[in-house]
């Protein structure tokens, strides 16, 4: 019996420890994506395959690889998302499709009918996607919005943009991308 | 013709007033905040004051006013921000490990407290008896009795 009541509690007590270690490990993964690339460590983005804004396809972090891409992190609901669309969409128009580098956005916590009114305000034409439930957000540690990465054709991020891009440091991000260095 | 336009305007009459029920509020707002999350910031609805939580405040009000249960809302949030906009798990599927959890841990903890116990006075050795109270009734040992007495008079003696 008592045999028994030891294995009970050391089985449970193992079971809870597992538990809390891969939810501790998994978090300051996810927060030190942003960290490792700000550093220039080049972590591989987290993976996601996601449907794009309108319902009418979807776009996978593979569908990515080969190209240098931008990903912008946003919500229809963040203000300093409203000043940088138009700036992404700029930046898009004269440095992205031109130099057949990827736009992406990916609308996150967020009314999907609130991101596609918002698309239509800014006049947004690049891609866009639905992280619904917010978990590919989670992933990639973003923690405020908007936040901007730049991913190399490997898919491993070479920048991060915490907030508002200037023009300036996107395309010094893309150049360095394209570069390979 | 008189009567056909008056059994009209009888009709409209009876059907207007259950046009206008289907558009009244069916909750409280104050009911439903506090059963959903604000995903930006984890915490209660009703205690978030962040710009996500307000669009969710403002869209849940517009849909009360168009007669949408609670229910209809929350399935509208849940379809747009996954399951973590409710406070409380659903009890189905996943979430229903949430409430069976916290359940098996108390009737676990308590099975195995029982059994502690249970097993600790099975093992525990018996009370010596000069240790113990007496039995009501019983005699003392004569000896020890003899002890007491003539450690008593010695005190006794001492304090004179």
């Amino acid at each position: 019996m008592k045999r028994v009541i030891v294995i009970g509690v050391a089985v449970a007590l193992l079971a809870l420890g597992v538990i809390v270690v891969r939810a501790v490990v998994s978090s300051s993964d996810a927060r030190g994506f942003p960290a490792r690339a700000a550093a220039g460590e080049r972590p591989a983005a987290p993976a996601f395959d996601l449907e794009t804004l309108d319902g009418t396809g979807s776009v996978s972090s593979a569908d990515l690889r080969g190209s240098v891409a931008v990903v912008n992190f946003w919500a229809s609901w963040c203000d300093p998302c409203k000043d940088e669309a138009p700036l992404i969409e700029d930046l898009w128009r004269t440095d992205g499709e031109p130099q057949g580098v990827v736009f992406l956005g990916i609308d996150t916590q967020d009314l999907r009918e609130d991101a596609r009114a918002f698309a239509e305000t800014y006049g947004l034409t690049y891609p866009l996607v639905y992280d619904e439930g917010g978990a590919v957000a989670r992933a990639w540690g973003v923690g405020a919005f908007p936040e901007t990465f730049v991913l190399d054709p490997e898919g491993r991020a070479v920048a991060w943009f915490p907030g508002v891009v200037t023009a300036e440091g996107l395309r010094a991000a893309i150049a360095k991308a394209q570069a390979g260095g | 013709m008189i009567r056909r336009l008056a059994l009209l305007a009888l009709l409209v009459a009876l059907v207007a007033p259950t046009g206008s029920l289907a558009a009244e509020p069916q909750f409280r707002m104050s009911d439903i905040e506090s059963e959903l999350m604000c995903p930006t910031c984890q915490s209660r609805l009703d205690m978030s004051h962040s710009p996500a939580a307000d669009r969710i405040r403002a869209f849940i009000e517009e849909r009360r006013q168009l007669g949408w249960t609670e229910q209809e809302v929350k399935d509208a949030l849940v379809a747009d921000f996954g399951p973590a906009v409710l406070a409380a798990p659903p009890a189905e599927g996943f979430g229903l490990v949430a409430w069976l959890v916290p359940l098996l841990a108390v009737v676990g903890g308590m099975a195995i407290l029982i059994g502690a116990v249970a097993l600790w006075r099975r093992r525990s050795p018996p009370v010596p008896a000069a240790v113990g109270a007496a039995p009501a009734g019983a005699a003392a040992d004569p000896a020890i009795e003899a002890r007491i007495d003539a450690a008593l008079a010695a005190l006794d003696d001492a304090e004179r």
